[in-house]
């Protein structure tokens, strides 16, 4: 088990190591000179030498990419070219926004998926499992930017129960986070819900059909005991794994709920750097987006340890 | 099992959204596969509802300049933000004054177009890679799945405006970046169908005759890939269609005064407290036709799916 999670550990610097050259190079893609773009239109020639100098613009590829690098593991991400404020010290102040956000969501989306994934694999063929298939589908094919605008209109303008816009910090006030996190964490979670719904059913209900599930029947163990203690924990990698895959999702949905919520978060502050063309902090956001899912897929590659005992004896 | 392997045996762009695809593809004789496989499709009820909603998108975008009740440019600012009737607006009319339904019916066609672009750059960019990661294995296998591995860490609607960001917003770009998020699903799925493949009789038996590697993998493997990946580019076309709403939306991807579904919702919602209906149909737009690839997405699996079993 040790030698596995030191393994998948080391696996992810060179991982690492790419995702950064990537977000770096980055530049690289944007026509002619990236000095000219970062400047914007209709800048003067000395702002522009002014940015080349200023990024080092000068410089080779790989030696701006080393300087960007070890100042990046330092915690460095550079200033921003928009306000005085440097990109590490706004991405610290937006994340935990964000990271709020995600939880909540992904509570949403587990709130909703474990009992309804269960009861349609345990409920085959059944009305229940007829409407949860339905609301899944449809929960995948409803954008959450959508889904955000209709909380909105009904929660917000009708029904005036929760805030449409504005964020509270959760140090300052709690109930009053609930309330303005909870229309943007249904709006994000739905689709998580639905895809963790669907992998639910279809992993449970194929584990129920094994055989091992019949011999555990024939014993005279109880039903819901047989679902819990056998289906459930071998159900359990597929869900865990496609739970990992939401940390993804929920950050690059995080964009748009955040944008339509009024949320100071990760997302606003990529949509308001690239509306700047600030590129140096799209680089930061989308590093930092990045060393999250990765951080979050060694920690679902770590539970398999748990899941399935025969990677911990290898 | 780690969780590489748990990735591609989920399916490709299980990541993304879409349920999983079939792994291994069987060789059998065309013809009568591919009409086996028709035979099952037409099966499908729902898959045929889904293909038929999408024959009327397709369409009805494309004949609206010709059907479509009004210039979906021409502003009437005496007649803005009408509700929807039985009058000169069957769905009502904008901040503008422009009509409802026309704006819908041309911008089904930006939305579709924009979905096709984007899983075509997809495939272009993951068809080369992933054909040789699976052929030819070893460190080339190895470093393509790493950058692979790469891409796909980074959170998809991120990577698509940190890209726009650098080339510039415009729906060409927007669904460039889009098939960018695409290109490494897609070069996972075809590089583990491919593996597959490799070790069969007949791909053997062209190789011991002194067939080329390109020639193999051009006439042999590549038919074999198609099906897997025909189902994962019907469910990856839903996924362009909600990503390029979304970039639409923050204004990163159509630009004005061409429109989008995305547009619209995101026009509309400037505008919710006053006219909630016009945040309804782009979006009921956007969501049916999503659910519509969906639908043929599982259709096609399950057909092809069927046969497998069958030649397994």
């Amino acid at each position: 088990m040790l030698t596995y999670t030191l393994r998948r550990i080391l696996a992810i610097i060179p991982l690492l190591f790419l995702v950064s050259i990537l977000t770096f190079g980055l530049t690289l893609l944007i026509p002619g000179d990236p000095a000219y773009a970062i400047a914007g239109e209709g800048a003067s020639e000395t702002q522009v030498e002014a940015v080349r100098d200023r990024l080092g613009l000068n410089d080779p590829f790989p030696v701006r990419y080393g300087r960007w690098a070890t100042d990046a593991l330092r915690g460095d991400l550079g200033p921003s070219l928009y306000s005085s404020r440097t990109i590490s010290a706004d991405i610290a102040e937006r994340f935990p926004v964000t990271l709020g956000l995600a939880l909540l969501s992904l509570l949403v989306a587990l709130l909703i998926s474990i009992p309804a994934g269960i009861l349609a694999a345990v409920k085959r063929g059944t009305w229940f499992d007829r409407a949860s298939t339905t609301g899944a589908s449809l929960g995948l094919a409803i954008p959450n930017y959508w889904l955000a605008v209709m909380l909105i209109l009904v929660f917000s303008i009708w029904r005036q129960w929760l805030p449409a816009v504005g964020y509270t910090p959760f140090g300052e006030d709690a109930v009053g986070w609930l309330k303005s996190m909870t229309l943007p964490a249904i709006a994000l979670g739905s689709s998580a819900a639905a895809q963790l719904t669907r992998q639910l059913r279809s992993a449970l209900a194929e584990t129920l059909q094994q055989d091992y599930i019949r011999t555990a029947r024939a014993k005279g163990l109880r039903g819901w005991k047989v679902v819990g203690k056998h289906g459930l924990k071998n159900a359990a990698v597929a869900f865990v794994t496609v739970a990992g895959l939401q940390v993804s999702l929920l950050l690059g949905g995080a964009v748009l709920v955040e944008e339509i919520f009024g949320l100071p978060g990760f997302g606003q502050l990529a949509v308001t750097a690239v509306r700047n063309q600030d590129i140096p902090m799209i680089q930061g956001v989308v590093l930092v987006g990045a060393v999250v899912v990765i951080l979050a897929n060694l920690a679902v590659d770590l539970t398999y340890g748990y899941f399935n005992p025969r990677l911990r004896a290898q | 099992m780690s969780q590489e392997e748990q990735a591609t045996r989920l399916g490709a762009a299980s990541d993304l959204l879409v349920p999983s695809a079939p792994g291994s593809v069987q060789a059998a004789p065309a013809l009568s596969r591919r009409r086996r496989f028709l035979r099952r499709f037409l099966q499908e009820r729902p898959a045929l509802v889904g293909v038929a909603f999408l024959g009327l998108v397709a369409v009805t975008s494309l004949l609206a300049p010709w059907i479509a009740p009004a210039d979906p440019a021409e502003q009437d600012l005496l007649a803005v933000l009408q509700s929807p009737g039985w009058g000169d607006h069957l769905l009502g009319t904008d901040h503008l004054g422009r009509d409802v339904l026309s704006r819908l019916m041309y911008s089904g066609r930006i939305s579709l177009l924009a979905a096709l672009e984007a899983v075509l750059v997809g495939v272009v960019l993951a068809l080369p890679p992933g054909l040789v990661a699976g052929y030819v294995g070893g460190w080339v296998d190895g470093l393509i799945m790493r950058v692979a591995d790469a891409l796909m860490s980074f959170p998809p609607l991120l990577l698509a405006i940190a890209i726009v960001a650098v080339l510039g917003p415009g729906i060409t770009k927007a669904m460039f970046a889009v098939g960018v998020i695409f290109a490494p699903r897609l070069a996972r799925l075809v590089r583990a169908t491919v593996l597959d493949v490799r070790e069969e009789t007949f791909i053997e038996a062209s190789r011991s005759i002194g067939v080329s590697t390109p020639r193999i993998l051009r006439r042999h493997v590549l038919p074999n890939v198609m099906p897997a990946l025909l189902v994962q580019l019907s469910l990856l076309a839903g996924i362009a269609m909600l990503l390029e709403a979304g970039l639409s939306f923050l204004g990163l991807g159509v630009q004005p005064p061409d429109a989008s579904w995305g547009t619209m919702l995101g026009e509309a919602f400037l505008v919710i407290n006053e006219t909630p209906w016009l945040s309804i149909f782009p979006g009921v737009a956007v969501a049916l036709s999503v659910l519509a690839f969906n639908v043929v997405g599982d259709g096609l699996r399950d057909s092809i799916g069927r046969e497998l079993r069958r030649a397994g």
